[in-house]
């Protein structure tokens, strides 16, 4: 059942979320926007859902958080060690395309065998809930020049803002139910699905690419760059402070530590987000280190998003969001570099 | 079953020039501290205890050499001590005791202390590793309590207690917060080593870098982003002054 909400009726509609589900929304911090808990459904309120930018760090933390236990275990009594898994039931709500497209990969890469317990247990009990932004919501993005800027799927509810209310598609069954339930959502007539067709052509209409160039030719183009100067140059620049793996919707790569409680009896072993800029990232346990050199990390993060993983599921895994450009307070930016590689193979005739 | 830890390792916490704050997070611990005290016994610890023991393994050592007189008092611990270990900036880089290395002694001996024939036995700041052999460090101004718990369970379980060798710049951004340089401040926490939980710039100070530099920092870059926001080297190198006066910084 597709639907319409009034902007009035968006507090009422988180209320009768609430008492199903924890509700995660998009709220300012700073002049900036975080996905937060909320609590009081005051706090999410139709101007912030209509112009959110990217957040400063992606909702998929809300099902791969920063740190989280994998194994609670006895140091006297190894037979009580005990795999974790925890989930609950919760709505993310008013995800950006990129955002939901991000999950989409990162479901793809986790689910792979042998599969993610941790992140799917987190997962499955998720329900998504997208926001169509209007149109490109910074400068340093690409999610057009990825396709990214639109999302088919990994979504159950989709609101598309039509200038005084909301458009709110139903994808799944769960959607389906929400949108039945709430006593805020009317049925959307004939007039209001011709209005959404007219809003998302004319939204198709006010992004612009930001790389000049094929990017089907890209990760290509990529691999003929490995030895190419370009990489020594942003790592001259890379402070290796791992800040754009952080803010990344899709990296997912972790470290594990051991903590035991101050009565030297219980412990729990944790994962933590780790980051493939920084330095002992690479590090073995012999103190052999098989990545080293700034300049051959930066161009690792690069290969991973657009060569190995693309390899591996047949599309970019970076969907364009631009946090790690935002956040690179170096000035290293992946649209400036892949730039540079369409340009050099321009130069060679080869496009 | 649980673990006997057979004998209760004996541990000297011992004070130089500092402020001894650092002693104090280690009593901070204070629920903790009292389980601690299950598995390990201070014979020595100012802030704690009157005893004056010397028959400690473990030193830890707050403070930097600032006199010639406690020279000989850390070789003396050191010579006690099978392990010994610099607790904070003070005795780890030397930390803000350093800013008096930059100035001839003329010139802020009597604004500091008034009679300047008071305070004669003055020296050069050090890092206790200038005097005597150090085997590890807990960094910090001032040390983090958790990472002193962590550090003593790692030697009862005799394992190698390990530092972070990322910089605060991934707690800070992993915990959400806008970057103080995005925002034209300074800050040196993309050079600085983590373990902090990057607890100054989350209430908006900047990171002066009090827990020494990761392995390899950019300083290079770092001073070039800083020049775009409008400091001078000169303005750079005293913000590594603050507590890494004695560390080797090409600016």
């Amino acid at each position: 059942m597709d639907a319409i909400i009034e902007y009035r009726d968006v507090e009422r509609f988180i209320l009768e979320l609430l008492s199903d589900y924890d509700v995660i929304a998009p709220v300012s911090k700073d002049s900036h926007y975080i996905f937060d808990q909320i609590d009081d459904p005051a706090r999410v309120v139709p101007i912030i859902i209509r112009n959110y930018d990217t957040t400063l760090l992606p909702p998929v933390k809300w099902i791969y958080p920063d740190s989280e236990v994998l194994l609670r275990f006895n140091i006297n009594e190894l037979t009580e060690t005990k795999a974790v898994t925890a989930s609950r039931k919760q709505v993310l709500a008013f995800l950006h395309p990129c955002d939901i497209n991000a999950i989409n990969i990162m479901d793809e890469i986790l689910a792979e065998e042998p599969s993610d317990l941790n992140y799917l247990a987190r997962r499955r009990p998720t329900v998504m809930i997208g926001y169509d932004c209007p149109g490109p919501c910074r400068e340093n993005i690409l999610c057009f020049d990825k396709g990214y800027h639109k999302a088919d799927r990994g979504f159950d509810l989709f609101f598309t803002d039509t200038g005084d209310r909301f458009y709110v598609s139903t994808a799944t069954d769960t959607g389906n139910a929400i949108a039945e339930k709430s006593a805020v959502l009317r049925k959307a007539g004939y007039a209001d699905k011709v209005d959404l067709m007219k809003i998302n052509w004319e939204r198709e209409t006010r992004f612009k690419k930001s790389v000049h160039g094929d990017m089907n030719r890209l990760s290509h183009l990529l691999k003929e760059s490995y030895d190419d100067g370009i990489w020594d140059i942003e790592g001259k620049k890379c402070l290796s402070c791992g800040a754009c793996n952080i803010v990344c919707p899709t990296c997912y790569c972790f470290d594990v530590v051991d903590e035991i409680s101050p009565d030297m009896e219980k412990g729990l072993r944790y994962r933590k987000w780790d980051g493939c800029q920084l330095h002992n990232f690479c590090e073995t346990a012999s103190g052999e280190n098989f990545r080293e050199g700034i300049a051959a990390r930066v161009r690792h993060r690069i290969f991973k998003k657009e060569v190995y993983l693309k390899k591996r599921f047949g599309r970019s895994g970076c969907v364009g969001c631009g946090r790690c450009i935002d956040s690179c307070i170096a000035h290293i930016s992946i649209i400036d570099i892949f730039n540079h590689v369409m340009e050099k193979a321009r130069g060679h005739g080869e496009i | 079953m649980k673990r006997h830890f057979q004998v209760k390792p004996k541990i000297g916490v011992f004070s130089f020039t500092s402020c001894e704050g650092c002693q104090l997070q280690i009593l901070n611990l204070e629920d903790e501290f009292m389980t601690l005290i299950d598995y390990i016994e201070f014979v020595n610890f100012r802030e704690a205890i009157s005893e004056k023991g010397e028959d400690y393994e473990i030193a830890f050592v707050e403070g930097s050499i600032t006199r010639e007189s406690e020279i000989a008092e850390l070789k003396n611990i050191r010579e006690r001590a099978k392990i010994l270990i610099a607790l904070g900036t003070c005795s780890h880089l030397g930390g803000i005791n350093v800013l008096k290395n930059f100035h001839p002694q003329d010139s802020w001996l009597p604004s500091v202390y008034g009679r300047k024939d008071l305070f004669t036995d003055t020296i050069r700041t050090k890092r206790i590793k200038d005097v005597v052999p150090v085997d590890l460090v807990i960094p910090g101004c001032p040390i983090d309590k958790g990472e002193f718990l962590r550090f003593v369970q790692a030697l009862l379980l005799r394992i190698k207690p390990v530092l972070p060798n990322y910089p605060v710049c991934v707690e800070c951004r992993t915990k959400g917060n806008v970057c103080l340089v995005e925002e034209g401040k300074w800050c040196l926490g993309s050079v600085t080593r983590a373990g902090c939980g990057a607890i100054c710039p989350t209430y908006r100070d900047s990171c002066s870098g009090c827990r020494g530099l990761v392995s390899e920092p950019n300083i290079e870059s770092l001073c070039n982003i800083l020049m775009e926001k409008g400091l001078t080297k000169e303005d750079v190198r005293d913000k590594f002054n603050i507590f890494n006066g004695l560390e080797t910084i090409n600016i």
